[in-house]
């Protein structure tokens, strides 16, 4: 049985306001007072809401999931842009990865991918960090490499 | 007030070239840093100082005032077009302006935005001349046991923007609360929910939080729906008539339109509350006041026409305090009051004695600027609309871009990138089951002004804190907005139970 | 013979050292130095460090020098972004004197060692002041010193510099006052305006324009040289404890807005950076861009801010401790050997003596660690009467953290 996203998404809720909840009671009084007075009764309003999904889930049939493997592909390209840039800095991930989406995700055609390539790689290089002169990340391996 | 300086800063002005020149050159500046998300406010203030740096004081001044005044004017843009924020204030006018393009009405909310703001602006303005005389005692009004009860009253909107799924939003809301809460606590200096990592030492950064809970998952879904923003089909005669159709929005709803520019001066008056605030609660104003409600959300242009006065408006208020003593209305000031002093230009009550044409100087500047914007904007407007109709795929990789990049610039920090991504997948879940994220914010922003107003109070006072006639004044008022929301509810109910 | 080898030794010393400088200078030619502020954009640190990054450029071999923005967690990410650098003398940095007291304090996140930082110079000195409201009631701060009823002082958040300054200026010398934390930037004087609090203490510069609007004065200054005319602190310490106290809080005001790179730069590397800084702070076109910005500027080398350093950090182990106690930083906890007087509540609060004073302590049942006989015990099974060793928190509650009795 699979579970449905209404369901998961109250459950993860859940789970956030009592995982806060747990960790603040570790705090001295004063300032576990705040989490305190808004994680409980958060975690009374998502179980309410969990229950009030569950019900709803079991009456309505499933309706086919099939969003969920697009979904997953663009979380899947969302975490490449976010790994490229943290790992090899703006100026250069930019071009490779609006290259690489605009050819394989958007499937244009490689001349349109690389003018886009391209225009990014102007607008990180050429704007921000010539002109403006505002120092971008710089990748976390060029920094290891030296 | 002699009226000879009011009228007299104006013909300089207007008789100045160089100052005309400098204010024409800071309108494509100010858009620019507007819509790239990170560049507004402080940075861009900042990047600006070296070029000033040595010139005459007031032009100076106008200058970056000009720039500064309409970046919320340009931050509005990629809000309506692709539902990034340009600006942290800019998401309020996501909520709706957002629908609004993708059902087609691009031109028409870019329309609405141009007239608000450029309304808000100049009624921003006159506040602001008008509250000159008053300025100390109202500023001073406002201490700690003030600026909770005005918390709290913000936080009761969470339920107003709940729309129809209230124990979801509220959920939200208290979500935004908690997520207010990481960090180093200023009370007790214990580091609260950081995990052993120095980064979140500062807390959740609220432009990352803003762009990761409305920008991300918009993107997303684009991605999985496909086509365009707009999936409307008649991408055919979108012109001026569009715009021009949003600018009469405007007109339409001037009781609205001058309500919200009057709140959004005020919030920007009274120093620690920020600008975020200013825009939703006057979105959630216009939510209340409305007659049909349930509109919001999915295209209401009301829903952009208030946040945006007050987007304007705010600064010409957040200049007051900054102008007078020398203590920064919003984190843009800040750094104004830096660049200022700079120019050789001393804030504080001496200004308004020794100065005063400068002052109004000032003052003309934001109106100029704000009405100059507009007209140029405007031209521009029904172009910036077709990218609506664009190819969605080619627009998403840009958006994460300027997203990532937006984030990383608002603290410096590449681990605000990480907690973008987690917060919006985070953010998707809730556009897709339909939990409201305009209370996220809401929590997130007032949250920290709640709880450390709450502590300064009581070390002050003790619990007798509440009983101060300000405060007792605003009590009342949140009482009232609350029992009205509660009410309505019930006369909707009986509405929808009497139909049937 | 050897007057040979001396004379060889001579040779080869007067022809090494200018090989080195230039060595370093050949280094530096054509490369970008990158100059790290601890604070974001704007205010103080940021307006010295980009002058400053400004005129190094001029005075170094280098192609350019650009400032990067690294603020978190009061000046402590920047500061560890500095200590972990490459030594090679390409990354530089300034951030707050005041993390004196987070290393001082053992802070957590704390992963810099300033006695290793090579010290390339500092640009002003900022002494630390109080300042009284004009409507505060005080007219000086004697008067101010011998208020009966607790004071209240704003400060910024607790484990900043100021908070510091503020809690431990109320220890040296005694002062009754109840600091109110949360205060960031100008919220303190707005707070003093408003008549809530009577005063904050913090940088003479910063509260400048306050006092010059007339708002308030200067009610005390600690340390300085006595030219500002204001009440010495110094004046009213009473004993070898304040006076140390309060030297900590000096020398932190003598060395303003610092300037250091990760330790380990070779040695005529550091030289040129240093000569390098103190001929831009010598510059006349700076001075002149200086008091356009309206920031003073008192520099001293990097050698002579490695001394202060060094004296700052050099603290008595009584000081150390003392130090602790004010900042109740990890709630310092007081070991007793005493008998357990009353038992309440089933063992949830337990009074004893300590010293001279009668304490009730808060017994947690999940934090505190009960022992009877030897054997991990429960906090119901404690009786009054009872011999015991008891670690306790000395603020708060009291709470205690370890409760040891035998029989």
């Amino acid at each position: 049985m699979t579970i449905s996203g209404r369901v998961a998404t109250s459950a993860i809720m859940l789970a956030i306001f009592a995982g806060m909840v747990a960790i603040a009671s570790g705090y001295p009084p004063q300032a576990r007072f705040m989490p305190y007075v808004v994680g409980i009764p958060g975690v009374l309003l998502c179980a309410v809401q969990l229950v009030l999904d569950l019900r709803e889930s079991r009456r309505a049939a499933a309706a086919g999931e099939s969003t969920l493997r697009r979904e997953l592909f663009m979380l899947g390209w969302l975490l490449a842009f976010l790994a490229g840039i943290v790992l090899f800095g703006f100026v250069y991930a930019t071009p490779v990865l609006l290259f690489a989406f605009l050819r394989y995700a958007a499937r244009e055609r490689t001349k349109v991918a690389l003018a886009g390539a391209a225009g990014g790689f102007v607008m990180m290089y050429l704007v921000f960090v010539e002109m403006l002169e505002i120092p971008l990340h710089d990748g976390l391996i060029p920094a290891w490499l030296g | 007030m002699h009226l000879d300086v009011v009228f007299s800063s104006l013909r300089d002005l207007i008789t100045s070239p160089m100052a005309l020149g400098l204010i024409l050159l800071a309108m494509p500046i100010g858009s620019f840093f507007g819509i790239m998300p990170g560049l507004g406010g402080k940075l861009g203030i900042v990047l600006l100082i070296p070029f000033v740096f040595g010139m005459d004081p007031t032009l100076g001044a106008v200058f970056l005032l000009a720039m500064h005044s309409i970046v919320h004017t340009g931050g509005a843009i990629p809000s309506i077009l692709f539902g990034v924020p340009g600006t942290g204030p800019d998401a309020a006018t996501i909520v709706d302006g957002y629908p609004m393009a993708q059902k087609g009405e691009g031109g028409r909310a870019l329309g609405a935005m141009l007239a608000a703001s450029g309304v808000g602006g100049v009624i921003g303005a006159l506040f602001l001349a008008l509250m000159l005389p008053v300025l100390e005692p109202v500023v001073l009004a406002f201490g700690p046991a003030e600026f909770f009860v005005l918390a709290i009253f913000g936080i009761t909107f969470i339920a107003t923007l709940s729309g129809r799924s209230l124990i979801k939003g509220l959920c939200v809301g208290l979500l935004g609360l908690m997520l207010a809460c990481v960090g180093m606590d200023p009370q007790t200096g214990v580091a609260r929910f950081t995990f052993g990592q120095l980064y979140l030492w500062d807390g959740v950064d609220v432009v990352t939080a803003v762009l990761a809970i409305f920008a991300v998952p918009e993107m997303i879904a684009l991605g999985v729906k496909g086509g365009a923003v707009s999936s409307a089909q008649t991408a055919a005669r979108y012109g001026f008539r569009d715009v021009l159709a949003g600018m009469v929005d405007v007109a339409r709803h001037w009781g609205l339109t001058i309500r919200t520019s009057i709140i959004g001066a005020v919030v920007g008056l009274i120093p620690g509350l920020g600008g975020d605030v200013a825009c939703w609660v006057c979105y959630g104003h216009a939510v209340q006041t409305s007659k049909t409600p349930e509109r919001f959300g999915h295209g209401a242009v009301e829903g952009v026409i208030a946040p945006e006065t007050a987007n304007n408006s705010k600064e010409g208020g957040a200049l007051l305090p900054t102008l007078f003593f020398g203590i920064p209305g919003s984190s843009g000031m800040t750094v104004m009051i830096g660049a200022l002093i700079m120019l050789g230009i001393q804030p504080g009550p001496a200004l308004m004695i020794e100065n005063l044409h400068l002052v109004w100087t000032l003052i003309w500047t934001l109106v100029i600027a704000n009405i100059l914007c507009v007209i140029l904007l405007l031209a521009c407007a029904p172009w910036f609309s077709r990218l609506t109709f664009m190819r969605g795929s080619l627009l998403i990789p840009f958006v994460f871009l300027m997203a990532m990049v937006g984030s990383y610039l608002s603290q410096f920090a590449w681990e605000n990138m990480i907690l973008l991504v987690g917060i919006g997948a985070l953010g998707y879940l809730l556009y897709k089951w339909k939990w409201p994220r305009p209370p996220f914010v809401i929590g997130l922003v007032l949250g920290p002004i709640a709880e450390d107003s709450l502590n300064k109070s009581l070390a002050l006072w003790g619990p007798a804190f509440l009983l101060r006639p300000l405060s007792l004044v605003m009590i009342v008022i949140t009482i009232g907005s609350v029992a009205f929301y509660f009410w309505r509810r019930r006369r909707a109910k009986v509405q929808v139970a009497y139909d049937h | 013979m050897w007057k040979v080898a001396c004379a060889a030794a001579i040779v080869a010393g007067i022809t090494a050292a200018p090989a080195s400088a230039d060595e370093a200078e050949d280094f530096f030619k054509g490369k970008t130095l990158t100059y790290v502020v601890a604070t974001s954009p704007g205010g103080g640190y940021d307006t010295y460090g980009r002058l400053i990054a400004r005129y190094l450029e001029k005075h170094l071999p280098v192609s350019k020098v650009i400032v990067k923005n690294i603020p978190g967690a009061g000046h402590i990410v920047g500061a560890n972004t500095i200590y972990a650098a490459e030594p090679d003398g390409l990354t530089i940095g300034s951030f707050n004197t005041g993390l004196v007291y987070a290393q001082l304090l053992e802070l957590d996140g704390v992963q810099f060692d300033l006695h290793e930082m090579s010290w390339i110079g500092k640009a002003a000195s900022d002494t630390r002041s109080l300042v009284l409201g004009r409507d505060s009631g005080f007219v000086d701060f004697d008067a101010f010193a011998a208020a009966k009823e607790p004071v209240k002082l704003a400060s910024p958040g607790v484990g900043s510099a100021a908070y510091n300054d503020t809690k431990i200026l109320a220890a040296a010398l005694n002062l009754n006052v109840e600091v109110i934390p949360g205060f960031d930037g100008t919220e303190g004087e707005m707070s003093i305006l408003r008549g809530e609090v009577a005063g904050q203490v913090g940088t003479t510069s910063s509260l400048r324009s306050f006092v010059a609007n007339g708002h308030g004065f200067y009610a005390l200054e600690i340390g300085g040289d006595g030219s500002s005319g204001m009440p010495q602190a110094a004046a009213y310490a009473k004993d070898d404890n304040a006076r140390a106290l309060l030297a900590l809080v000096e020398a932190q005001g003598t060395v303003g807005r610092l300037t250091a790179g990760p330790p380990g730069i070779p040695e005529n590397r550091l030289a040129l950076l240093r000569q390098a800084y103190v001929r831009a702070l010598a510059d006349p076109e700076l001075l002149a861009d200086a008091k356009k910005l309206d920031i003073p500027i008192a520099p001293a080398d990097g050698a002579q801010v490695a001394t202060l350093i060094e004296t700052a950090l050099t603290q008595s182990p009584e000081t150390t401790a003392l130090l602790k106690h004010i900042m109740a930083a990890k709630a310092p906890t007081v070991s007793v050997k005493t008998e357990l007087l009353t038992i309440e509540d089933g063992g949830k609060k337990v009074t004893f003596q300590s010293g001279s004073e009668t304490v009730t302590s808060n017994v947690s049942g999940s934090r505190t660690q009960v022992e009877i006989d030897g054997k991990a015990a429960e906090r119901k099974d404690l009786k009054a009467g009872m011999a015991c060793e008891i670690e306790y928190e000395s603020s708060g509650e009291f709470e205690s953290k370890i409760i040891r009795c035998g029989g």
